[in-house]
């Protein structure tokens, strides 16, 4: 559940370590954000110097930027149409321009098979689907 | 005899329907016989013309035997259906010698039509529902923990694959310690 204030991880390398969430996409009001759901949000913390030499310099991002992402894990479980009910460990999204596509040019960690079906290019870059 | 004015306005269960019944009909015997529906349900309709006659379509029968329950019957088709060789039950059956524990790890194998069709981890808790039985599952994927909710009769599971038993017998039904403290 990604609303308002909620602090995510950020798992690809645009240069965004944590962002904070200002506003749900596509949503009525008071429906928090869920795995798949796009949100804008504001970077709070940016990754070492290291990881951001990777990504292009059009594509860094700074502190304070108003982005889009998506909701790529959520703490709050959610289930799936087999019963499965599946949870993890952290929040996490996934830096997007204006059109859905990743900012970024990878992605490290888990994502959720949810996405495979309006962010395909996200769940190719992504090393593990579950 | 019930006074005329008082006939159509009587209401009365299927107990009682029978000494009515008669009282009814005693009480008709002035008006024309053909005009009154007379239902096996146990409450009259009385018309005083033909015009306000409701036509009913006889009470349908019952497709289960008389006195079966309809719930068990369905648990058993369905059991047939999902498990019919037992080899679910027997896994997670308290009282099997085989049967999987909390903190057993276990592998569950998914049909093979989905992006992982293996997920390896520890057994937090078992949620013993009869056909909505569920095993509670936490993993480390790409060094994040996950926890997966799996319905054990669940159609996209193919079989769960026994890894290995607990050092020592859990204490807990349910494992929830397992989870990382937040406030470190």
């Amino acid at each position: 559940m990604i609303y308002l204030k909620s602090l995510l991880n950020v798992i690809d390398n645009s240069g965004a370590a944590l962002v904070e969430c200002v506003n749900v996409l596509g949503k009525g009001n008071k429906n928090a954000g869920r795995v798949g759901d796009r949100i804008v949000v504001v970077v709070q913390a940016l990754r070492s110097a290291k990881l951001m030499q990777q990504s292009s310099s059009a594509n860094r991002v700074q502190r304070g930027d108003i982005r889009h992402a998506v909701i790529v894990r959520t703490k709050k479980e959610f289930s799936r149409k087999d019963g499965t009910v599946i949870r993890f460990d952290d929040n996490a999204c996934v830096l997007v321009n204006n059109q859905g596509e990743p900012v970024g040019t990878r992605i490290m960690g888990v994502v959720a098979r949810e996405l495979s079906k309006k962010y395909a290019k996200i769940t190719t870059l992504a090393p593990k689907v579950v | 005899m019930i006074h005329p004015s008082i006939r159509g306005r009587i209401l009365f269960s299927a107990s009682n329907a029978q000494s009515l019944l008669c009282a009814f009909r005693a009480g008709i015997q002035q008006s024309s016989r053909n005009s009154v529906v007379i239902q096996k349900a146990g409450y009259q309709i009385p018309a005083r013309s033909s015009k306000g006659r409701i036509k009913l379509s006889p009470a349908p029968s019952s497709k289960i035997p008389k006195g079966s329950n309809a719930i068990d019957l369905l648990q058993n088709r369905l059991k047939k259906e999902l498990d019919n060789d037992g080899w679910r039950q027997k896994l997670f059956e308290r009282s099997s010698p085989n049967a999987l524990r909390p903190g057993d790890v276990v592998r569950v194998h998914f049909k093979p039509n989905q992006d992982s069709t293996t997920i390896m981890g520890t057994i937090m808790g078992i949620r013993r529902a009869g056909l909505d039985t569920s095993v509670r599952i936490r993993t480390e994927v790409a060094r994040l923990g996950v926890e997966m909710s799996i319905k054990v009769y669940s159609t996209s599971v193919r079989t769960f694959e026994f890894v290995s038993r607990a050092a020592k017998r859990a204490r807990r039904a349910k494992l929830y310690y397992l989870r990382p403290d937040e406030r470190k």
